[in-house]
């Protein structure tokens, strides 16, 4: 896509803090909803972001303080959602599914955020560069 | 996330109104811990109206699931929609846990298997 198809909504960096996380949805999903976005679309987002941010925030410092990236931008049918840290790399992209037909008692508690993300979102794409974990989420738009 | 307790026929009634997400998520363990602490061992929780919710919602309803299994107590879930629903389906829990309809349904699974 050219550039000038493409407009950022928002871009802002954040303390990769749990105690941060309100405050990134607030101004994010309100970028979002002033771009027009709303009900199960900004919901689906939302749960988007979540899950992305707090994926940094638990695993990308071990034992130390850190910040991410948060860049929003409009792509064709929709915005394309860049979380970029200095953390340790890690690519949630190869993170393996969680068995579906596991019963529940066997289901580990954790790895599931990952799953959301690539199954709510139209894709997800990791790539470590300069030192830094970039994912970009891309969310299309089903509502007008 | 705001939880309304009531009791009826033995079982401890959650229900969930707002989102349960990370932020929220600590409220709804302190609750339950709170709970099984006092000797409750039967629970329904209604997510009429949830209208949010993530992996860590998803991740303290397992745990509570466990938490009961290993006191014999059971667990009803009932009023999934929305995205909380689709959040369950995707992650494949809508065929493993023990999920109904409304309140009633709920309670009447919980008094099954006391039988």
């Amino acid at each position: 896509m050219s550039p000038e198809h493409s407009r950022t909504l928002f871009q802002q960096c954040f303390a990769a803090e749990m105690t941060e996380l309100p405050r990134i949805k607030t101004l994010v999903l309100d970028a979002l909803g002033q771009a027009g976005w709303c009900g199960d679309d900004l919901g689906r987002f939302e749960l988007v972001l979540e899950e992305g941010v707090v994926n940094i925030v638990t695993y990308a410092y071990p034992g130390k303080s850190g910040e991410v990236m948060v860049t929003l931008s409009t792509i064709e049918g929709g915005v394309l959602l860049r979380l970029e840290d200095t953390g340790i790399p890690f690519d949630p992209v190869a993170v393996p599914a969680p068995d579906l037909d596991a019963p529940a008692d066997d289901r580990p508690l954790g790895g599931q955020g990952v799953y959301l993300m690539k199954q709510l979102s139209s894709g997800v794409a990791y790539r470590r560069e300069m030192e830094k974990n970039v994912l970009d989420v891309v969310m299309k738009r089903t509502l007008n | 996330m705001e939880i309304t307790e009531r009791h009826e026929q033995g079982a401890t009634i959650a229900l969930l109104t707002g989102k349960m997400d990370a932020e929220s998520v600590p409220v709804f363990n302190q609750w339950f811990d709170d709970r099984m602490a006092a000797g409750h061992t039967r629970f329904v929780l209604d997510f009429g109206g949830i209208s949010y919710l993530s992996s860590a919602g998803l991740r303290a309803v397992l745990s509570a699931g466990k938490m009961l299994d290993k006191q014999q107590g059971h667990l009803a879930i009932c009023g999934l929609y929305g995205l909380a629903r689709q959040v369950f389906q995707v992650s494949g829990l809508l065929d493993v846990l023990p999920i109904r309809p409304g309140v009633a349904e709920s309670l009447a699974a919980l008094q099954e298997t006391s039988a």
